[in-house]
């Protein structure tokens, strides 16, 4: 062999040397960067295979090949010329970083690069380019800042769902608000022609609801009586207008106020506690409460509703009704006291001969303790207490005929089996059609009164009889001395003594 | 000297190659060239014990010292065993397109790189 022995020191270092080029140029090789750098005539000195891969040529193919003519690159569309070119550049020292287009085989990649400049103490120049590809990460820039657009777009139109739902709330909604939106594809655009239907719907739906309120709020402040409605926690939901007047209050005054808050209405208050604690479903009750300082009495009746978490209550002003009654009250008071204190007999009795009520003056007339023992044994009026049972029809013809019956006398049965005389002051009692319902009387024991009219009679009898006699003894004489004796004679017989006296 | 480069342990190479022949070791240093060599860059046998910067144009010397060092620590070639064209400067200092065909090969446990090559121009 011919080979020439090299100095052993020399040779070390060279050894360490090539090592470490050899590393540098294994990490240069093994970045994703191009690395390219050229002499000061822009030619090729070196490069890694990243950067032979960016040009697409074998590596010694590419090395002392001008970088301007093996990488040519354009910017926005414009090729650059050699003087422009990042290398060019580079060696004038203008230059540190840009971005360029790069036609590749099958696409046009965004070269990202970098450059500086490195002049050896030997003047030796050169130009050390860093190239990034960044088509992907540029392609997913933009994509992103489209993606961003679209989602600032999005959004804006999720802003005006938003603001359309806040429309609602505030009642300014108008179906124009969701227009733009509702021509969308996607789901947002459904959700916006969904929502858009939905509230016109609703607005529909609120404005029958609100003419269907109007309707009821007029009916139930037409009705002349007070209403409200109370919730679970015994708390006013509303009141019609009657009620809050009958208070001197709003309707609104009483929303949202417990039902006990006004003193004047205690009782409605604690009538409809009750009735909310209690498992009936519908109840009603008398209260009265003052209203302008005037008792006044209502018939409440109250209903739950919403599954018994509810109350309404209407009240109906009975107050003259309650006047009335109460008059009635007295008079029928003052009526039993005159019926049971009166002197004279008073009666009730039906067509059929039976008496329906008697005071105690008639039950002592006749005879018996008690006005119910009375009726419990005369069953036949006409033969137990008529002496005479035709007056008994009698008096029935003549109420028949007249509807009344004055100072009808006749003899009665006690209960003894004595006999009276009794008069009878009757009317019957007829129904619309005209049927008699009962008769109804009074009736006075006027036995002594005929006892002093038998004796007066007998007594006028007695002097009519006297007075005849002395007459006839007087005048006998003289007329039977007359002419007109037999005259006389005949005419005094025609007299009736009772009609004469009478 | 027009024959087809081809491989042959470096034995042949200095016996029997009608083209240019050079030969460095693994620092480098050329440590042989052949008379054709010679003959077609001019060079004469002072170029032993220099580098082979001498014989490669100046672009490309980082990429010849970076490769030629990478193989060192790799023992893989990207320029070995297959045919490349490049410049060999002559002596005279031109610039001659030449096909090479370079070879490395151990002897005694040191590497050698033989380079056949074959003027183009």
């Amino acid at each position: 062999m011919l080979f020439t022995p090299i100095h052993q020191n020399l040779a070390l270092v060279i050894s360490e040397l090539r090592a470490t080029l050899g590393k540098m140029e294994l990490a240069l090789g093994s970045i994703d960067e191009a690395i390219v750098w050229t002499g000061d005539d822009g030619g090729i000195q070196w490069c890694n295979t990243t950067f032979d891969r960016l040009v697409g040529r074998e590596h010694l193919a590419v090395l002392g090949n001008n970088l301007a003519h093996l990488l040519p690159l354009r910017r926005s569309g414009l090729a650059l010329t050699d003087l422009e070119h990042p290398v060019q550049a580079v060696l004038a020292q203008t230059f540190t970083t840009g971005e360029y287009e790069f036609q590749q085989a099958e696409k046009t990649a965004i070269l990202e690069i970098s450059g500086s400049f490195v002049e050896l103490k030997n003047g030796d120049r050169t130009a050390v380019l860093t190239i990034q590809d960044v088509t992907e990460r540029k392609r997913i820039e933009e994509a992103l800042i489209t993606a961003n657009q679209v989602m600032a777009i999005y959004l804006q139109e999720v802003d005006k769902v938003i603001g359309a739902a806040i429309a609602v709330e505030n009642n300014t909604f108008q179906a124009s608000l969701l227009t733009d939106v509702a021509t969308r594809e996607d789901k947002l655009g459904n959700l916006a022609r969904i929502f858009t239907q939905m509230v016109v719907q609703l607005k529909a739906r609120e404005q029958e609801l609100a003419e269907a309120k109007d309707q009821l709020e007029a009916v139930l402040n037409a009705v002349p009586g007070p209403i409200s409605w109370i919730d679970s926690g015994g708390v006013f939901v509303g009141v019609n207008r009657h009620l809050a007047a009958d208070f001197n209050l709003s309707q609104e005054a009483f929303i949202g106020q417990e039902v006990g808050f006004l003193a004047e209405n205690a009782k409605l208050a604690h009538f409809l506690n009750e009735f909310m604690s209690s498992e009936e479903k519908a109840a009603s009750a008398i209260v009265d409460f003052e209203v302008n300082q005037i008792k006044r009495f209502y018939l409440i009746a109250a209903q739950k509703y919403q599954k018994g978490n509810a109350i309404v209550s209407v009240g109906i002003d009975i107050t003259e009704r309650k006047q009335a009654e109460e008059s009635l009250r007295i008079a029928e008071e003052n009526y039993r006291s005159i019926f049971e204190n009166a002197l004279e007999g008073i009666f009730q009795s039906s067509p059929e001969g039976r008496f329906l009520r008697v005071n105690p003056a008639l039950a002592k007339i006749y005879g018996y303790d008690s006005p119910a023992e009375m009726i419990a044994n005369i069953t036949d009026i006409s033969n137990q207490l008529y002496v005479d049972p035709d007056q008994r029809q009698e008096f029935r013809d003549l109420l028949d005929q007249q509807d009344s019956v004055s100072d009808f006398e006749y003899r009665s049965y006690r209960k003894d089996g004595c006999i009276i005389w009794t008069q009878i002051d009757a009317r019957a009692v007829k129904d619309d059609q005209g049927n008699i319902l009962y008769y109804e009387g009074m009736v006075q024991d006027i036995s002594d009164r005929k006892c002093r009219e038998d004796e007066l009679r007998k007594q006028l009898e007695e002097l009519r009889i006297e007075i005849d006699h002395s007459k006839r003894e007087k005048e006998v004489a003289l007329l039977t001395e007359s002419s007109f004796f037999q005259e006389v004679q005949q005419e005094m017989s025609q007299v009736d003594l009772d009609e004469f006296w009478r | 000297m027009n024959g087809k480069l081809t491989t042959k342990n470096f034995q042949d190479l200095t016996q029997e190659s009608e083209n240019p022949v050079v030969i460095a070791d693994d620092q480098g240093f050329i440590v042989y060239i052949n008379s054709q060599f010679t003959q077609a860059y001019l060079w004469t046998d002072n170029l032993i014990g220099q580098t082979l910067a001498d014989i490669i144009p100046m672009n490309f010397h980082d990429s010849h010292n970076l490769g030629f060092s990478r193989f060192r620590m790799t023992e893989i070639s990207r320029v070995a065993n297959h045919p490349i064209n490049a410049m060999v400067i002559t002596q005279d200092g031109r610039s001659v397109l030449s096909e090479h065909y370079i070879t490395a090969q151990q002897v005694e446990g040191q590497w050698y790189f033989a380079a056949q090559l074959r003027p183009l121009s």
